[in-house]
């Protein structure tokens, strides 16, 4: 077919009206609020809200709501109101980088915090780097203070080496009978790297274990009963495991028909413990957890303001432990403007090393050498039923605590090499 | 005179030189989006090569983006290769695996062709995710640099627009010169009545494996680019979904015609940046925007706007 | 690894392919006569899950059941209002577009979902009736519910089978499968007999969701999951096919099970092997009918 002329007339009007169209959703597309309100300083927040992740971004999202509520009444910053602008990252992370740009770039924020995921939040990090902002991870991952460390990045909590680390010490201490251990884990660098720690932590506390059986079922995986007889089989009687939330509940719900809390006598999870005990409700059984941040533990102010305003607000204790995690960071970062005096990047990374808070987990102190948040104390609890509360709680009982100087990786043994800027 | 304005060339012409300026008087945000807006038209281009033109529906293209993106990411991260040799590495690397690929699926036609293009794809999401020590797996290699480009440094933000958009504007105009050709005819004709082009003599397999081909090396070189920009790459690029979004861009555009994936690019960027301001529901206009769109304007907005000017008659289906 | 535990696995594999069943079957025969891939498929059992899962928390004595019954029918309504409005004008588009179009509906079905229950995981609790296990022979423990699985998989193929090949409505389908002209021509209403096989593939997808609710967490993105083990499953059992469904669902049941005791790290990748191997040995299934 030869071009003829009405053709080629055809292909130029429709680049023409290509262009319209393009010029047209340019101008509605990008209504943008850019000026900087004078004596306002700004935190961008990423979070995970939309998706099956939804229930971790929202308590975070949530909690630093309340946290920017309580600093404004009293004053704000420096005398500056605090902003937060907040951002869904559709647990992709090409998404959160783009969110990233948009809240440094567009919105000029002065700090950005956030992830649930460490996969995300590890893709902000070469961002941060370029843009030279401070990013504190409220996620888990050890890259942040390990391989991928930086004077701009900061990890505001515990870390996976220490949530499983502390699994394995309680298991020593406290079911010492428990000799064949299994492992069932996510099969992906959280789930690996969770096991391979707390394997590591038996091995510290010298405890003579046998691993009688491990695998890795694939993240999201829907039938867990494959796994679940496999461990029986193999006569375990721990049973460690990393998966988290819907995993977990999965796990959980399969499990009960075999009996299987009755045949293992030790089950313990190293993370969300209570975002489980939460979805399960009156399904729950009994078994070690762990979070980050536990409701019911600390007695400080800063806590029970913390469960008060939460509950006022949205008629719920925190969802998920990472709520607390955001809380803390908002928390750290006004402490550390007011130390240094000024919201300026350099001034507040000196400031934030070093500096110790009181937050509803307890106290948390910012390690200079690699930018690790560590807690007071790691707590474990076993799950028991009280009917004070719609879900089930940690017995106060077995409570079992490890000092967080204790977990956090010896410097000695670090591989981080910050730059100085 | 009028000729001159009839010219196919006039209009693109105009937008590449706009766009050539846009770092003068732009915020620097607005060339990330543009940079964004400019990855993902080639990705839907070379895609629609197969979508529109040769009436293929693969849904594994995420697959060549993905390959592209990890090959530059591994050859720049060793330091030992400049950017040009990434660039082309990824280029015959998605030619390899896309004509061997291609090759396997090319028999089938429509939904057994989608559907077996997504189950190798889901097969390349699973290497990249499980070989750990090749790339990572879900944490993915970060931390990507940008290595200079003929002496040029491409670290700030205006030099690597400049790449770019100079990058993918050359491969636009190569993608347009194969479908302008009797190669593109003909794969054309193939997509209109592959019954007659069959009894002309025509191996309608060849030229199939042929669009398979370009659309992988270019959806490939798509990738390449936009490794450095992103400075990360993660499993998440080659699964499915993401093979769905070039599809639906296209479509949303106007898959017949050539500048219709930019349009739709364009539109799908903003569009999903502005709703996510006013609505966390933001899924739910998409999709009602795509199934009004479908019913309604299969031609997709680039054919859309001539016809309501009534300057041209709509395409018979 | 003894008998017993062997028989244990095999019985657990069934349990899950029944499951599978009652989702490719509905998928099957949409397809087969409409000729429509229903990707929305997996966000109608998500849906019913959902829909059992407000019944059982709201609704004490036999809010399982009840919720069971609440899922299908509502599903067979929202799949009726689906084809009624947007599907139906476009079955003469080619295939492309119908695909993408039911990607449209995912997404807007997701987000209504979250709109409607929010994000957080929910779970259903199992009915006391069915909570308990049984001793195998071999003595292994087994959860009753899977036995009810089992149960239900097997009396919905039956049912389905019965009204495919002994019920007038049957005919009907099987015959529009290859021939609508002729149908309409004998004076069927044949955008009529659409809608209902697409009312019956929905309600058998809230059916699913409803009984896999016991069993795992109900989230939003659980359909998503599913989808393509679903396809997988027609494609190798033949697209039309209720048997091929049948036979296909119990082997990725089995598959699944069996491949995690024996070859756990190529769990991800086993529906996918399978359907590129049938795809290029015997494209149109174990059971279906030569493609043309």
């Amino acid at each position: 077919m030869s071009e003829s002329k009405p053709r080629t007339r055809r292909e130029f009007i429709k680049t023409v009206g290509g262009v319209a169209a393009l010029a047209a959703t340019g101008n509605l597309a990008i209504p943008r609020f850019v000026n900087a309100k004078k004596g306002s300083i700004k935190l961008g927040q990423i979070m995970t809200t939309s998706g099956i992740m939804a229930g971790q971004g929202i308590p975070g999202m949530r909690s630093a709501k309340i946290a920017e509520e309580i600093i404004n009444k009293s004053g704000g910053i420096l005398g500056n109101k605090l902003e937060i602008i907040q951002e869904d990252d559709e647990l992709k992370p090409d998404v959160g980088v783009r969110k990233f740009r948009k809240l440094v770039l567009e919105d000029k924020v002065d700090f950005v915090f956030g992830t649930n995921s460490t996969g995300v939040g590890l893709a902000l990090v070469p961002l941060a780097n370029e843009f030279g902002k401070i990013f504190i991870s409220t996620s888990m991952g050890d890259e942040f203070t390990e391989k991928n460390c930086s004077p701009y990045i900061f990890r505001i909590g515990e870390s996976t080496s220490m949530a499983s680390r502390a699994s394995a010490y309680c298991m020593c201490e406290r079911e010492p009978s428990v000799k064949k251990w299994a492992g069932i884990n996510p099969d992906y660098i959280f789930g690996r790297e969770s096991w391979a720690w707390f394997k590591k932590g038996m091995e510290e506390k010298g405890a003579k274990i046998e691993i009688v059986h491990e695998a890795f079922a694939p993240f999201g995986a829907q039938d867990f009963k494959p796994y679940i007889t496999a461990v029986i089989e193999s006569g375990a009687e721990g049973v460690f495991t990393s998966a988290w939330t819907g995993d977990l509940i999965n796990f959980i719900k399969q499990a009960k028909p075999f009996g299987f809390f009755d045949k293992i006598k030790a089950f313990v999870n190293n993370t969300t413990a209570d975002a489980v005990a939460m979805g399960l409700g009156d399904e729950m059984v009994s078994f070690w957890g762990e979070a980050r941040y536990y409701p019911f533990y600390n007695k400080n102010e800063v806590n029970k303001e913390f469960l008060r305003l939460y509950q006022e607000k949205y008629s719920t204790y925190p969802e998920a432990d990472v709520g607390a995690e955001c809380y803390a960071t908002v928390m750290a970062l006004k402490a550390a403007i007011e130390k240094a005096g000024t919201p300026d990047t350099k001034a507040v990374i000196k400031a934030l090393e070093g500096l110790e808070i009181e937050v509803p987990e307890g106290k948390k102190w910012i390690r200079p050498e690699d930018h690790s948040g560590i807690d007071e104390v790691v707590l474990l609890g076993k799950f028991h039923k009280d009917p004070k509360y719609p879900f089930w709680v940690y017995d106060p009982k077995t409570y079992f605590t490890v000092p967080g100087k204790e977990l956090a990786v010896p410097l000695s043994q670090s591989v981080c090499k910050m730059k100085k800027i | 005179m009028k000729k001159f304005i009839q010219s196919p060339f006039v209009a693109p012409a105009g937008i590449l030189f706009l766009l050539l300026l846009l770092p003068l008087f732009a915020p620097m945000y607005y060339l990330y989006l543009v940079m964004e807006i400019l990855v993902v038209a080639l990705f839907a281009t070379s895609t629609n090569i197969l979508l529109g033109y040769s009436g293929l529906l693969s849904f594994g293209q995420a697959t060549y983006f993905g390959i592209g993106a990890y090959t530059v990411a591994l050859l720049l991260k060793s330091e030992q290769v400049s950017f040009l040799t990434a660039i082309l590495s990824s280029a015959v690397v998605c030619g390899i695996v896309s004509l061997a690929i291609g090759f396997l699926c090319i028999h089938l036609r429509s939904f057994y062709f989608a559907i077996l293009t997504l189950s190798f794809s889901q097969m390349f999401y699973a290497l990249a995710y499980k070989w750990i020590s090749l790339t990572g797996g879900d944490d993915g290699i970060v931390g990507i640099p940008k290595p200079p480009l003929f002496g040029m440094d491409l670290v700030p933000a205006a030099h690597y627009y400049y790449f770019v958009l100079v990058f993918v504007s050359l491969c636009l105009a190569v993608l347009y010169l194969i479908i302008k050709s009797p190669f593109g005819e003909i794969l054309q004709a193939i997509r209109d009545n592959p019954e007659r082009a069959e009894f002309s003599g025509l191996n309608i397999k060849n030229y199939r494996l042929g669009a398979f081909l370009i659309a992988g090396i270019f959806g490939g070189l798509a990738g390449a680019v936009f490794a450095p920009f992103q400075g990360i790459v993660t499993p998440h690029l080659l699964y499915w979904s993401k093979s769905a979004e070039p599809l639906l861009i296209s479509l949303l555009g106007g898959m017949h015609s050539f500048l219709g994936p930019l349009a739709g690019s364009i539109i799908f960027v903003l569009i999903k940046e502005w709703i996510t301001q006013y609505t966390e529901y933001w899924m739910f206009w998409y999709g009602m925007l795509i199934v009004f769109l479908i019913i309604y304007l299969p031609n997709g907005v680039v054919g859309f706007i001539p016809e309501r000017l009534g300057l041209v008659r709509r395409d018979p289906q | 690894m003894d008998l017993g535990y062997i028989f244990s696995q095999l019985l657990m594999g069934l349990s899950s392919g029944m499951v599978l069943f009652l989702i490719s079957s509905g998928l099957t025969i949409i397809f087969g006569l409409l000729d429509i891939p229903n990707f929305a498929h997996g966000v109608l059992y998500m849906f019913g899950a959902y829909i059992t899962y407000y019944f059982v928390s709201h609704v004490v004595d036999g809010g399982f059941f009840i919720g069971l019954i609440a899922a299908t029918v509502s599903l067979a309504f929202l799949g009726a209002l689906l084809e009624v409005l947007p599907l139906r004008r476009i079955y003469q588009s080619p295939h492309a577009l119908q695909l993408l179009m039911t990607f449209g509906f995912i997404l807007i079905l997701e987000d209504s979902a979250k709109f409607l229950w929010g994000a957080a995981f929910k779970s259903t609790k199992t009915p006391a009736l069915l909570a308990g296990s049984i001793l195998l022979p071999g003595a292994r423990d087994f959860p009753v519910y899977s036995v009810f699985i089992i149960i239900c998989g097997f009396t919905v193929g039956l049912i389905l089978w019965l009204v495919l090949y002994k019920t007038k409505l049957g005919k009907m389908i099987q015959a529009g499968r290859s021939n609508k002209e002729m149908l309409s021509a004998l004076g069927v209403n044949v955008p009529r007999l659409y809608t209902v096989v697409f009312m019956i593939g929905s309600a058998l997808a809230g059916l699913a969701g409803g009984l896999a609710s016991p069993l795992i967490a109900v989230s939003i993105g659980m359909g998503d999951a599913i989808i393509i083990t679903a396809f997988a499953i027609i494609i190798v059992g033949g697209v039309g096919s209720l048997l091929g469904a049948f036979v296909c669902s119990i082997l990725v049941g089995e598959l699944n099970t069996f491949g995690t005791h024996f070859m756990p790290g190529l769990a991800m990748i086993f529906t996918y092997i399978l359907v590129i191997v049938v795809l290029l040995t015997r494209p149109e299934g174990l059971f279906g009918k030569k493609l043309q």
